[in-house]
């Protein structure tokens, strides 16, 4: 079980993954020494990552798709090393329910995502595929961001 | 458009959100004072969130799904996903009233409830998948490959 200090560190950092250890111990009443040993505690289990979300337009790239695909069984690995190595690709899950990946692709337009796909299912027989265009972002990464919502983890 | 220097200082925040700017300094050779005048235009325009990657599962939270949605094309539908703070994030998708919801639940009986509840506001088509194992995530624009494919969008503008 996780010590409610603890969520309330990681909550802030769900925030703002680049808060001080200052603004950190100011919010959540934890001392600084304390914070930085939590932070280097959980790093690379608990904590994946720390990112930034970035707006993607802003580079030319207005093309986002969540797209599902169901490969032949036995070319499943070799997709998934040409999903993990793909500069498109954003995010890549093993997903179940009558498909095997979810990938989030990130793309200039959206001629290059029927591409994509045209090359994915080239290289391995597609039995099934079925894409969504991102046309908003409303929420993102908001999970376990708030404290006052604490209670329903403890 | 961003030059490669703006590109750099935002692979590495990419990357590790958390480094200090000497760090950045080092990595990408580009003078502190410019990383720090470079990180107020980025925070002010093309970045969205600065947010630390849990690992939801060892917190209690193993059902990891993703859920197509189809609205009656009443408000309700969006006004209970944004509500609902099992749902970490939420998409408008192409198509009339479609979302495209991540979310996270302490066991199948909660994923249940919330179904029903979506269907209660009006959801019309729900498809589920469940995510078994994560590959890779948020890897866009960490690499210098990445870089050099966002300068070729950039020429592609100004010589389509």
């Amino acid at each position: 079980m996780i010590p409610r200090k603890d969520l309330l560190i990681l909550a802030e950092l769900r925030n703002n993954s680049r808060e001080s250890l200052t603004e950190i111990s100011k919010r959540t009443s934890v001392p600084i020494s304390t914070i930085f040993d939590k932070l280097r505690f959980y790093q690379d289990n608990l904590i994946k990552k720390h990112t930034t979300i970035i707006d993607f337009s802003k580079l030319g790239f207005n093309a986002r798709a969540n797209i599902m695909v169901k490969v032949d069984r036995n070319a499943r690995e070799d997709a998934r090393k040409f999903l993990l190595h793909h500069l498109n690709v954003n995010s890549v899950y093993k997903i179940s329910n009558g498909f095997d990946f979810l990938i989030e692709g990130v793309f200039k337009n959206v001629r290059d995502v029927e591409d994509f796909i045209d090359v994915f299912g080239g290289k391995f027989k597609l039995e099934q595929t079925q894409v969504h265009y991102i046309v908003e972002d409303i929420k993102k990464e908001s999970f376990m961001n708030d404290n006052s919502l604490l209670d329903m983890v403890l | 458009m961003l030059n490669e220097k703006e590109l750099m200082i935002l692979s590495e925040l990419r990357k590790d959100s958390r480094q200090s700017l000497t760090d950045i300094s080092r990595k990408t050779n580009i003078p502190v004072s410019t990383i720090f005048d470079n990180l107020i235009k980025l925070n002010k325009g093309i970045v969205k969130k600065k947010v630390s990657l849990l690992n939801f599962d060892v917190m209690g939270y193993p059902i990891f799904v993703n859920l197509i949605v189809r609205s009656s094309g009443k408000k309700n539908v969006e006004r209970l996903l944004l509500s609902k703070p099992n749902v970490n994030s939420l998409s408008r998708t192409k198509g009339e009233n479609c979302f495209f919801i991540q979310c996270f639940f302490r066991n199948m009986s909660e994923f249940e409830s919330f179904k029903d509840e979506l269907n209660e506001m009006g959801a019309k088509e729900l498809k589920e998948f469940h995510v078994i194992g994560e590959i890779k995530r948020e890897v866009f624009l960490t690499n210098e490959s990445h870089i050099k494919m966002a300068l070729e969008n950039k020429e592609d503008l100004f010589f389509p």
